[in-house]
């Protein structure tokens, strides 16, 4: 079976899929299990629930106006949705529009600004956000995307609001907006830095950029040893007598004053060293960059030299390579990702490596990611029968020690046997092949590079007899000691160059007629005529001896199961699945699947 | 006075507060460990009253995928996981089952906590009547909300209390700190990346929010099942979605 064969075989295929889709399934505007707008089987189909009426159309879901998809906006949430059939949407209580949410100005996404927090999400949910919170909202189209939208939150000004109630003169660290009404009044005239005017009963004063426990406020809140975390805030603060946050945690700075009097920026704090070696003395932690605010727990963490809280390092420690030691490559910064070390997968998992499906992508192998978030390794499974891989890269870093990232990479695989091509068939962007030898001889190949090869391999096993025989011999090998360029002789195929399971256990049927199609395996499948030679004693034999140099195919002559051409054969059966004779990823061996016949008669 | 004569009047004291405390427990009217009965405070009564069942539905629905009784589910780990957006198909993107899943879930709660919130409310009048009040109620509608960190549970019943002066009380609410409002929202994006996209990635959502975990099990039929869950109090929202499932080899057909 040539490559141009290998093609039609696959087009084939793809074709009678699409067509058997086509003519069999209706569509069900909700199924017997509940789910809406589903193309399935006429029984699937639910036609009505009490006094409802459910459609059934004899087409595709997409050709029907009942199941086609738009947006569902949820007004009370103020929220959008796309791909979402219409009777879903408004059994369920939200307004259908048929448009896609991009095009439907009240579900543009945009930044909401609520208080010190922003939020990517619609403007009409923004507004909703603004009823719960109590608080004024803005919401900004021209910030195009979450990450910048939460990048640049603008907290608002906050300083000391000292409040003075003739007996008492307390603090209270908040914004402007929030001192104004701390004395429970409305109006007034607020002069930065200066006395708001007072009301009757407690006068209260804003000092921008200002602690409470700045000694010319004269309040009662006084510096303290005492630390803490704060909600949505990454560093470790001081805490004054009155409860209030004061800067970022710095044992150096405990005792100066003016720490405690101006309020100061954690970019302007003492910087925490990559591998939280000062820990215990600054609590700048940055969440980025793999730490955070937390409890001091014995043997979790650094003890702080002065509090209760430290920069708690984020990194994992993972036994990826199972020799129950943490080696030094195997501790994870956070937000890392890598591939899972699991039998039968590839021992490499850089995109450009080419897995021998002798020993990688065996049967019942898959793939695994692990992801390294807040001291915590979890594990994601690829998509199962290899029809996902999991590809790793490094970022390189200004420090030197690089990141790690990796991907549950799709594998397009069912292309390959389409490509007749090297260049095509090799083109990562589009597919996950790789070209190998097929084993069959060029159908124009010459005869006297019939001859030739014919010769070289006649010559090559009387000398190398017993070499040659075993099976861990590589075709790159003989090729070698061939001296030969395969591309000379032999037709080459593009195969998948990750191996995908299949569920060989089942018949390759199609679920509606029950016949039986084509499977993949088959794709190998050869017949190859080698000429014979009866002995003395009149038994006809075909050994490499007698396939001398007049006579043709010395290359398929089977001797003891061990040869070139099963060898290569063998290649392109691993290559195209699950095929051929092999170890699963237990490394329990399969079954015999290898049948190369012999007749006699042509 | 020796040691041993020490010990032995130590041991004797010892035993005789240990038989103290046991008569007290035995004799004694044991304290009442029922509902609060602060009739001052009618909601703290109907929230400790309802807190089990709610607590214990809360945590059904968010391993459920927002649905107490799913018709369309994918079972992991023993629980019936509703499918937020499914496609039947190989190769499709799929369509969404749960657009509202927020008010979804507040239609499930209300009607998962119609019973015991009534037998609250009649151990409610029961107990005013108890005190001595003359009481008249008159049962209104329930709305539970999300919200941003809390669940409301609001009754519309009027109390009319008639004891020497007649008091009224038109609204009584519980509120029960819980994120889940926060964690539906992050589903849903979930949802709209499987539905526009046929994946979604995890890590994102974990940079964005420091105290989300994002888990992704990917099943071998096409399922996907997400896991998300507060690192602070361990809250878990889960759901499945099936969308641009591959099928093993090139199998034909349906699942």
């Amino acid at each position: 079976m040539n490559n141009q064969h290998i093609s039609y075989v696959a087009s084939f295929f793809l074709v009678l899929t699409f067509l058997i889709g086509l003519t069999s399934a209706v569509c069900c505007e909700k199924t017997v299990d509940g789910n809406w707008c589903q193309n399935a089987e006429q029984d699937q189909c639910a036609t009505n629930f009490g006094a409802t009426e459910y459609k059934v159309a004899p087409t595709s879901c997409d050709q029907t106006t009942f199941c086609s998809v738009g947006t569902c906006i949820d007004t009370n949430q103020g929220k959008c949705i796309d791909n979402t059939a219409q009777r879903t949407c408004q059994e369920q209580g939200g307004v259908w529009d048929s448009r896609n949410s991009a095009d439907i100005v009240q579900c543009q996404l945009g930044c909401c600004r609520i208080g010190e927090q922003s939020s990517w999400t619609e403007q009409a949910n923004c507004k909703k956000l603004a009823t719960l919170y109590g608080v004024e909202t803005t919401f900004r189209l021209d910030i195009a995307s979450e990450e910048l939208c939460i990048a640049t939150s603008e907290p608002r000004v906050k300083g000391a609001c000292v409040l003075d109630s003739g007996i008492e003169r307390t603090c209270a660290l908040t914004t402007r907006e929030a001192c104004q009404t701390l004395d429970g009044s409305n109006g007034g005239t607020y002069i930065d830095r200066f006395e708001f005017e007072p009301a009757e009963g407690v006068s209260t004063s804003f000092y921008e950029d200002t602690l409470c426990t700045d000694e010319t406020l004269g309040t009662n809140c006084a510096r303290s040893e005492k630390t803490t975390c704060v909600e949505d805030k990454d560093q470790v603060y001081f805490v004054d007598t009155c409860g209030n946050i004061a800067n970022v945690y710095d044992a150096s700075k405990v005792n100066d004053q003016n720490y405690w009097s101006d309020l100061i920026d954690p970019v302007d704090s003492c910087e925490l060293n990559a591998n939280l070696g000062n820990a215990a003395r600054c609590g700048n932690c940055d969440y980025i960059s793999g730490s955070i605010c937390a409890a001091y727990e014995r043997g979790e963490n650094t003890k702080p030299s002065i509090g209760e809280y430290v920069c708690q390092d984020l990194s994992c420690s993972y036994d990826t390579n199972g020799n129950n030691e943490i080696d030094s490559d195997e501790v994870y910064q956070h937000g890392e990702r890598w591939c899972a070390i699991a039998p039968g997968i590839n021992k490499d998992f850089s995109q450009s490596y080419i897995p021998n499906p002798r020993e990688e992508n065996l049967v019942g192998s898959e793939y695994y990611r692990l992801v390294c978030y807040n001291g915590e390794v979890t594990v994601e499974p690829c998509a199962s029968y290899r029809q996902e891989v999991c590809v790793e890269s490094t970022i390189e870093t200004p420090d030197g020690v690089g990141f790690r990232n990796a991907v549950c990479k799709p594998n397009l695989w069912e292309t390959c046997l389409g490509q007749t091509e090297q260049e095509d068939c090799e083109d990562a962007t589009l597919h996950d092949c790789r070209w190998i030898n097929s084993g069959r001889l060029k159908p124009d190949l010459s005869d006297e590079h019939g001859q030739e090869l014919n010769e070289k391999i006649n010559r090559l096993y009387d000398m190398n007899r017993e070499v040659v025989e075993r099976r861990d011999v590589s075709t790159n090998m003989i090729e070698g000691w061939l001296g030969i360029d395969p591309e000379t002789y032999f037709e080459f195929v593009c195969v998948p160059k990750y191996a995908p399971g299949y569920e060989f256990w089942e018949p390759q049927t199609t679920k509606q007629s029950g016949e039986q199609v084509t499977d993949m395996c088959s794709v190998a499948n050869e017949v190859c005529y080698y000429t014979t030679a009866d002995d003395i004693f009149g038994q006809t034999t075909a050994t490499i001896e007698d396939c001398g140099k007049d006579e043709g195919n010395c290359h398929c002559v089977p001797v003891d199961d061990n040869w070139y051409w099963l060898a290569l054969k063998e290649n392109m059966c691993l290559s195209l699945g699950d095929c051929g004779s092999s170890v699963n990823y237990l490394k329990v061996e399969g079954g015999d699947s290898w049948d190369v016949t012999r007749s006699d008669e042509l | 006075m020796n040691t041993k004569g020490q010990v032995t009047i130590f041991i004797i004291i010892g035993v005789l507060v240990v038989a103290a405390v046991l008569i007290i427990f035995l004799l004694v009217p044991r304290l009442n460990t029922g509902p609060a009965t602060d009739s001052a405070n009618p909601s703290a009564f109907i929230e400790s009253c309802i807190m089990g069942d709610l607590e214990d539905t809360i945590v059904t629905l968010s391993l459920q995928g927002g649905q107490l009784a799913p018709t369309s589910y994918y079972v992991f780990e023993n629980n019936n996981v509703g499918y937020t957006c499914y496609t039947n198909e190989y190769y499709k993107t799929c369509i969404v089952q749960q657009p509202l899943l927020h008010s979804q879930i507040e239609k499930e709660l209300a009607e998962a906590l119609s019973d015991v919130s009534d037998t609250c409310f009649s151990l409610l009048q029961q107990q005013y009547e108890d005190e001595g009040y003359s009481v008249s109620m008159d049962l209104g509608e329930t709305q539970v909300s999300l919200l941003p960190k809390r669940i409301v549970i609001l009754y519309n019943h009027s109390l009319a209390l008639t004891k020497t002066d007649t008091r009224s009380i038109e609204e009584i609410s519980v509120v029960l700190n819980n994120n889940l409002y926060e964690l539906v929202g992050i589903a849903l994006s979930i949802t709209k990346w499987e539905s526009n996209f046929g994946d979604a990635q995890t890590t994102p959502y974990m940079d964005l929010y420091r105290d989300l975990k994002v888990e992704k099990k990917k099943q071998s039929e096409g399922t996907t099942i997400y896991m998300l869950t507060d690192r602070n109090n361990g809250n878990t929202f889960q759901f499945a979605t099936r969308s641009v499932a591959w099928p093993p080899g090139l199998a034909v057909g349906a699942p």
